[in-house]
């Protein structure tokens, strides 16, 4: 039932974010027709990969997609899908045995975010142009995929953006995944930190 | 005679008309002088004002004279096998040069109970600090400057560090390989605020499993310059 809940929340957000993609879309488009073509990409494709340390299990790499629509220039909407497959067994595990088998052991994770651009700037790397910066704090809800049953997640975090040019933008980033998850079906559910830290290419169009 | 006349009345009145021209240049001439002269007379008591020279030139905070950091810092660290605690530290840097930095850290993360341990206690209570004294290497990957609305600028720099750190925990200490970044913002002559990515990489035995565990830190710092 919870799950359930879950789900209808999960969709509703979606559903939200579309309406809001829908509504400033057009708008956003209008300004880049109409102003000059500097600037004027606002959807951003990335690919990702990392570190997650997950609680009470190892830290184990990963990989992530996400789609960014660039609302503003202070504010963005992003949708993110991240893996881990196969988490290896913790040290408690290998003397005990293991908590979670087959598809169980994989960490998935998607999330709807806000973003905002809380510090921009310029950075210079020997070449006489300036490539934009940007040092921005994101927030929103997602689902966690990892043992036993999917949790409801809260996803916050912060990020540091680098334009290598019009198109390619590198990306560093740290997520917290929090949610409540109980290690085995028996015991109480508490508060759980996950914390995904990545490098990415975004491309712009 | 009639024509005679005439002829002595035209040249009359040429005669007339050249001394009144003379006349007029005449008087042209007295009056140009005198107004040379006054104003020459006038230019000796004016007094001319000069513009400042010493313009004043808005400048961001830099590090330029100083060479010595030292500062503390908070964040998060996430430990293998266990859980994300908080972390609390301070921290030592020389600027070897403008691109190049040494740093010396020391932080402590007090480590919860895993959930696997339940009520039992895998761990003494001074086995569950997770310490670490760090030596690292930095190097200026970029240079630039950050605007914090649109009245504000600062020069910010991102550093990627490397180097050793000595661990303690879970009574235990090892030598441990550091990877990180460094994001750098001078905020005035003598402040310097941080953010630091960090991943300590080291080797644990424990519960019979010797293995190299890699937990990885978020911390913010407040750095004085000098």
């Amino acid at each position: 039932m919870e799950n359930r809940f879950q789900h209808i929340f999960l969709i509703r957000a979606l559903f939200a974010s579309l309406c809001l993609l829908a509504v400033i879309a057009p708008r956003a488009h209008a300004q880049a027709l109409t102003s000059s073509k500097i600037d004027s990409e606002f959807l951003e494709i990335g690919f990702n990969a990392g570190i997650v340390t997950i609680e009470d299990f190892p830290t184990e790499f990963a990989w992530g997609l996400n789609a960014t629509f660039r609302a503003t220039e202070d504010f963005f909407l992003q949708v993110n899908y991240m893996q881990a497959a196969d988490v290896a067994l913790s040290s408690r595990e290998k003397a005990q045995g293991a908590y979670y088998t087959g598809s169980n052991r994989d960490f998935t994770q998607y999330d709807f975010l806000l973003g905002a651009n809380i510090f921009q700037g310029e950075f210079f790397s020997g070449q006489p142009q300036a490539r934009l910066s940007s040092l921005y704090v994101v927030a929103g809800v997602g689902e966690v995929s990892f043992g036993e049953g999917k949790h409801f997640a809260i996803t916050a975090g912060l990020g540091y953006r680098i334009a290598f040019n019009r198109r390619y933008v590198f990306t560093l980033d740290v997520r917290d995944y929090i949610y409540q998850a109980s290690l085995t079906s028996g015991d109480d559910e508490r508060t759980v930190n996950n914390i995904y830290l990545s490098t990415g290419l975004s491309y712009l169009f | 005679m009639a024509l005679s006349r005439h002829t002595f009345f035209i040249a009359l009145r040429r005669s007339f008309l050249v001394f009144a021209l003379s006349g007029v240049a005449c008087i042209n001439a007295i009056a140009a002088d005198k107004t040379l002269s006054n104003l020459n007379d006038k230019q000796e008591s004016v007094r001319i004002i000069e513009p400042k020279k010493d313009v004043p030139v808005a400048k961001a905070a830099a590090i330029d004279d100083e060479r010595f950091e030292l500062g503390v810092f908070t964040g998060f660290l996430s430990v293998e096998d266990f859980n994300t605690n908080p972390v609390f530290g301070v921290s030592f840097s020389y600027h070897l040069k403008p691109s190049v930095l040494l740093q010396l850290n020391y932080g402590q993360s007090a480590v919860d109970k895993a959930t696997f341990e339940g009520n039992n206690n895998f761990l003494a209570d001074n086995d569950r600090d997770f310490t670490y004294t760090d030596v690292l290497g930095g190097y200026r990957i970029l240079r630039g400057r950050s605007f914090f609305g649109k009245n504000q600028k600062y020069n910010t720099d991102i550093y990627l560090m490397g180097g050793l750190a000595a661990i303690d925990f879970a009574g235990e200490s090892n030598t441990g390989v550091v990877v990180g970044a460094s994001y750098r913002v001078v905020l005035t002559d003598t402040l310097v605020a941080t953010m630091d990515f960090r991943g300590y990489s080291v080797n644990r035995d424990f519960l019979d499993d010797n293995k190299r565990t890699l937990n990885a830190e978020l911390s913010f710092g407040l750095n004085l310059l000098f």
